[in-house]
Formats: C-alpha cells, structure tokens, sequence
C-alpha cells in the first residue's frame, strides 16, 4: 500500500500548489507631491564663545527656498541632537518629520563640519559628509552640506553653492545714476560689488567654468563687451565697435562667445573666438537678432529675432546654418536660456499685455506661464535646472525673483537699495 | 508465473493514477490561476467605480445599506420604529421631532410599556439586520469585497505619496508589503527597484506614512489571509509633468 500513501501525499503537494495564489498587485500612479517634511538641527559648536556663522539655518533656508522640502520650526524640536547617538526618532516621528540632519561645527585651521541624515520613518541613517574650507566661507559649506543632503532626497545634484551676478542701480535724483554689478550667493547673501560705474552696465554672463564673467559696460561712453577674471579681478576689452555691441554669451566649452553686434548695419548675431578674437556672422537679416542662448551640445544657438513682425525665438543650426522658429504662442517671446537638459527653455511671454517669465518645453513644444507679476524679465536658470531666477518690479522698484520650473514654489531675494536688474545664475562652481 | 502480472499491475495502476491525478491538478490549476489573474486585472476597473463609495462609508464600500447598520445601529432601528408604530418614538422625543403635534399626547399614553417594545423592536431590528448583512455578505463576491479594499489602500497610499523631483513618468518601484489583521504594516521591502533611490524612498515612505489601513479590520479573516496579509504594490506615476 505504499503507493497509495505515494498518491495520498501528491495529492496533498497539488492542493497546496493550489493554496499558493498570484500575489495582489495595487498599482499607484499618482500622487500628491507635498513638500518632504526635514528637521535641520541646529549644528553644535565645537569651539569657544560663539559659533561664526549658523550653518543649520543656512542649511534650512537653502531647503525652503526650494520649496521641495518644508523644514520643521526649532521651537518645536523636542531635542538638539548632534551625534546618531543622541537620536531619539520618537522625537521626531512625533512631529511628522521624514528626515532629521544633525551636525557639528569646528575650527581649528579650517572650519571642519560633519554631519549626517536620518531616516526617521525607517530609523536608519542614510548619509554622512564632512565639509572643510576656510572659516570665512563658512556660509558656502552650508550651502554645500544642503546640496548634499538634497542630491540624496531628491535625485537632483543641488545648485545651492552657486552664485549670482546681478545689477544694482541707484538713482540719483537730477544727477546720473549709479550702477553696480555684484556678485552674491544663491540665496543673495554676501554681495560684493565687483564694479561700480556712472554708466549704464548690462547683461553680465558667466563663464561655463564659473571663473570669469562677461558684460556690457558704457564706461567708454559707447557700449562695450568686457570679460573680467574673477580671482585676479584682471578684465579685458573684447569688443569695440561702432554701434551697438551687446548680449555676450559663452559657448559650453569656453572657447567662443556669441554677441550682438550692429556694425554692419541691424543688429546680428556674431561669434567670437575669444583665443584669436576672429569674428564670424552668423546671421544676416534687415530685422534685429538679439539675446544669444547656447544649447548645452553648443551645437545650436537660440536667439530672439523680430524677423516675423513680432519678436519671437528662433534656433540657428551651427552646422548646417538652418534657422528654425520655435515659439508661436503669443506675439511676444523673447530672451530664452536654456537648461541644462536642454529641454526647458526660460523666456520672457507676453500675455495679455504683461510680461510674465514663461517655460517652453522644446519636446512638447508646450509654452508655461510660470510667474504671475508683470513686467517680468531676465530670466536665468539654475545649473541644475530647478529654479528660474528673474527680475520684476515690487513696489515700484526693481527686485530679483524666483520661480520653480513648474510654477509651484515663488519667493522674492531679499531686497536690496535701489533697482535690481538682470540677474545671471553660476554654473556649478568647482571647488 | 501468476505473481508477474500482479507487480506489473500495481505501479500500472499507481502510475495511472498518480497522472491521472496530476493531469486534473494541473488543467485545475490553470483553469484557477487563470481566474486569479483576471481577478487581479479587473481590479482597477472596480476600484474607479468603488473609489466613491468607499471614501464616503468607509465602515463597508460595497454593502451600502447593510453597512451603516453595521456599525450604527442606532440610526436605523430609529427610523423603523417611526414607521411602524407611532407610539414608539414618543419615548424617543428627539427622533420624532418632526411630527410636532403628535409628540403631545404621547406623554399621555405609557411611555414605559413603549420603551420596553421599542427596545424589543429595536434588537429586533438589530438581528434582522445582521441576517440580511449576513445575506448581502454572502453574495457580495469576494472579488468586488477585495477589490474595494484594495481601492482604499491603493487611495491611501496616493494621498501619501510625495514624488522626488527626480521622478518621472514610467518609473517603476515594485514593493512587497506584509499587514497584520488589524491592518498595521509590519513589512515594506522593494521587490523591484525604480533604479532612482530617491524614488524608491518616496515610494517605501508613502506606506510607512499611512502606517496602517484599519478598515480592513472589518474584512472576514478568510479574505484578509487570501488577498492582504501580504500584497504587492507597483509605484509607476502618470501623472507627472515628464
């Protein structure tokens, strides 16, 4: 009977086979987006009298100011830990926070911080850095620790420790204005005055490297392209021509720089080779070609032209010397920049009779308002394509603006004296 | 000579049998599992027309009218009385607020006598009305009864989930989650990755931040042992900008 046992028991191996059914699979396919939720603690000092700089709050602003993380408040931090050790996650879990960074500060030669991010929700420890630099970029190493901890929570590189350029004008009442073009972090802190001028500046743009800058300047009583060294503060003339020289723009490799030059009659777009300064037009039309962008590939260039009655960006193919239009929403599009994707183009949109800052998607060809001030321009993008730097107009006076790429997140620089205009994000600075 | 056939006989025998048996298993096994993936498939569908439903009575998404009383007696058996016998709600005064006048002579008549009935018509009421759950549970398929609650995890989760900015449309993150019956989450782990942390994360912390799904407390153990003990859930968002 051995066989029937044989029987009996297959039959109670197939019944089982039976038992084990397919797994339910719920799909999710959307989902709500809400800014995570971090606690920055207050990074511990590790030296005498008081810290230098709080990198915790610089930290935190960086992470508000992108609007993908919303940081817990500090009066309702149940505990101020600086080490794993003396993390309590019921603390946390207890005020909703997904994530917690901690931190300590030193300064023996340099200032040395050290910290680290845990998952509150799983408990676990998900990233720990060390940032050392001279203490009195003590802000730029807090902007380095929120790019890190960004980078790791978001899948984005961060672009916090970068810089901005800008002009600043004052106005002087019956006399001639003064103009400043400054230099400040990516949160607008620490501006310095690189050059200040009785004459109008315009249109500072940076080098790919981040280490020189370019600009108009009419000092010369004329509008004259210069490209200044940032570390030597070292500057040279590259332009000198009879009317209008203008809109200088670096090419992704460094080498060659497109600007508007009106020599020949209307303005056109010319390149330069900035080693033998060798100038070659580009386009050549009746009407005004303006506002150069290059593409990342620095295989095409946009540019704004007034070619079609109305201005409206167009692209030249640096190949093959093909133009191409590419806005036909709206009757007014103008100054693009390109991200670094390549996708996303930042421009200046008119729509019914305001001038908004707007995204053009180059895949769907969909055009996006993104700002709802009006007389809106300039727009910049950051290095890392998340944010779009522009000037407005608040309170009847000019100030910088931010906008996230999908509209969601806006918030004002902090406002300095008088008008602030054409700001220039940095590419990403290598330390 | 006569043993010889008997010992080929009987593994003959065994063996057909043995396939034979196999044979039916198997054809049986494809024909069910068959079921059970037209079972998990049709799921979406249910879920959309359930969605409603279960957000609004959450106590029981499909047996709508059975499933107040389940959980609030009180209402149902009120009404009934009201209709039966007027009398009743006299004791009750504020159920039978509306007719105004009448709430007048019913002080007159025993109010005692109409509590006690009311009370047996309400534990009445109470039975009759699990019998007929009893009854609706019955026949509410245990497809429609899991898809509901799957509606409900899976609405959960979404209001949860907090995309990296990193995340784009066609990701995919496959997580496999383990419940208990009171419907907490003891397990979260990704089955398959998105080959984006960031998003993997977002997609393990929108089921740590729900936590729990307490409604299907209320599912029978059968089902809950069948479908939610351990289930899988596939992260992939449409609804982004790219």
């Amino acid at each position: 009977m051995k066989w029937l046992v044989c029987v009996v028991l297959n039959v109670v191996l197939l019944l089982a086979a039976l038992n084990a059914r397919a797994e339910l699979t719920i799909e999710i396919t959307q989902g709500v987006d809400n800014p995570t939720a971090i606690a920055v603690v207050p990074f511990a000092w590790q030296g005498a009298g008081l810290a230098p700089e709080d990198i915790a709050a610089v930290v935190d602003g960086d992470l508000a100011r992108s609007g993908q993380f919303a940081p817990v408040g500090r009066a309702d931090m149940l505990g101020r830990p600086s080490t794993a050790a003396e993390v309590f996650y019921r603390d946390w879990r207890a005020l909703d926070t997904e994530y917690l960074l901690v931190g300590r500060v030193s300064v023996t030669s340099q200032m040395r911080i050290e910290y680290e991010l845990f998952d509150v929700l799983r408990q676990t420890s998900v990233y720990s850095g060390v940032e050392t630099g001279p203490v009195n970029e003590a802000r730029m190493l807090g902007h380095r620790v929120a790019d890190a901890v960004y980078e790791k929570l978001t899948g984005i590189r961060g672009a916090f420790a970068t810089r901005l350029l800008y002009i600043s004008v004052t106005r002087v009442p019956g006399g001639k204005d003064y103009s400043r073009l400054t230099l400040a972090d990516s949160d607008g802190a620490r501006p310095i005055v690189l050059l200040e001028s009785r004459e109008p500046m315009l249109a500072p743009t940076w080098s790919p490297d981040g280490k020189q800058i370019a600009y108009v300047s009419f000092e010369t009583s004329r509008p004259a392209i210069y490209r200044q060294d940032l570390a030597t503060g070292q500057r040279e003339q590259l332009t000198n021509f009879k009317g209008l020289n203008g809109a200088p723009a670096w090419s992704p490799d460094g080498n060659t720089m497109a600007m508007v030059l009106s020599k020949d009659g209307s303005p056109d777009i010319y390149l330069m080779n900035l080693t033998t300064k060798r100038l070659t037009r580009i386009t050549r039309h009746y009407a005004i070609d303006t506002e150069p962008a290059w593409m990342p590939d620095g295989k095409s260039l946009l540019f704004t032209s007034d070619r079609g009655g109305r201005p409206q960006i167009y692209r030249y193919d640096l190949r093959t010397g093909a133009i191409e239009r590419l806005t036909f929403e709206g009757s007014y599009n103008a100054r693009a920049r390109v991200a670094q994707d390549g996708r996303n183009v930042v421009m200046v949109h008119q729509q019914g009779g305001r001038f908004h800052i707007a995204l053009l998607d180059l895949v769907t060809n969909r055009t996006q308002v993104l700002t709802s001030t009006e007389l809106d321009e300039s727009p910049s993008i950051a290095p890392n394509g998340s944010m779009v730097l522009y000037a407005t107009k608040y309170a009847e006076r000019g100030i910088l603006a931010a906008v996230s790429v999908d509209g969601g997140v806006k918030f004002r620089l902090p406002a300095r004296e008088g008008d602030v205009r054409e700001p220039a994000w940095s590419p990403y600075m290598s330390r | 000579m006569p043993a010889a056939p008997r010992i080929v006989v009987r593994p003959v025998l065994a063996t057909l049998v043995l396939h034979g048996l196999m044979l039916y298993f198997l054809t049986a096994n494809w024909a069910g599992s068959e079921v059970e993936v037209t079972r998990v498939k049709p799921a979406p569908r249910v879920i959309n027309a359930h969605l409603v439903d279960v957000s609004d009575f959450k106590p029981k998404p499909k047996p709508k009218p059975v499933a107040k009383p389940k959980t609030r007696t009180k209402p149902k058996s009120k009404p009934r009385p009201v209709a039966k016998s007027k009398p009743k709600p006299a004791a009750k005064v504020k159920p039978a607020a509306k007719p105004k006048p009448v709430v007048k002579p019913r002080p007159k008549a025993e109010p005692r006598i109409s509590e006690q009935e009311l009370a047996a018509m309400a534990r009445a009421d109470l039975s009759r009305a699990m019998a007929e759950e009893e009854q609706v549970r019955a026949t509410a398929t245990a497809e429609e009864m899991a898809a509901s609650y799957a509606a409900l995890i899976q609405q959960t989760v979404v209001n949860y989930w907090s995309r990296p900015p990193s995340a784009r449309n066609g990701m995919e993150a496959l997580l496999a989650i383990q419940l208990i019956p009171t419907g907490e989450v003891v397990s979260v782990t990704v089955l398959k990755s998105s080959g984006n942390t960031a998003f993997d994360r977002s997609a393990v912390n929108a089921v740590e931040k729900a936590g729990s799904f307490p409604e299907l407390q209320s599912l029978p153990t059968r089902e809950f042992e069948k479908t939610f003990r351990r289930f899988r859930l596939l992260f992939r968002p449409e609804d982004l900008r790219y």
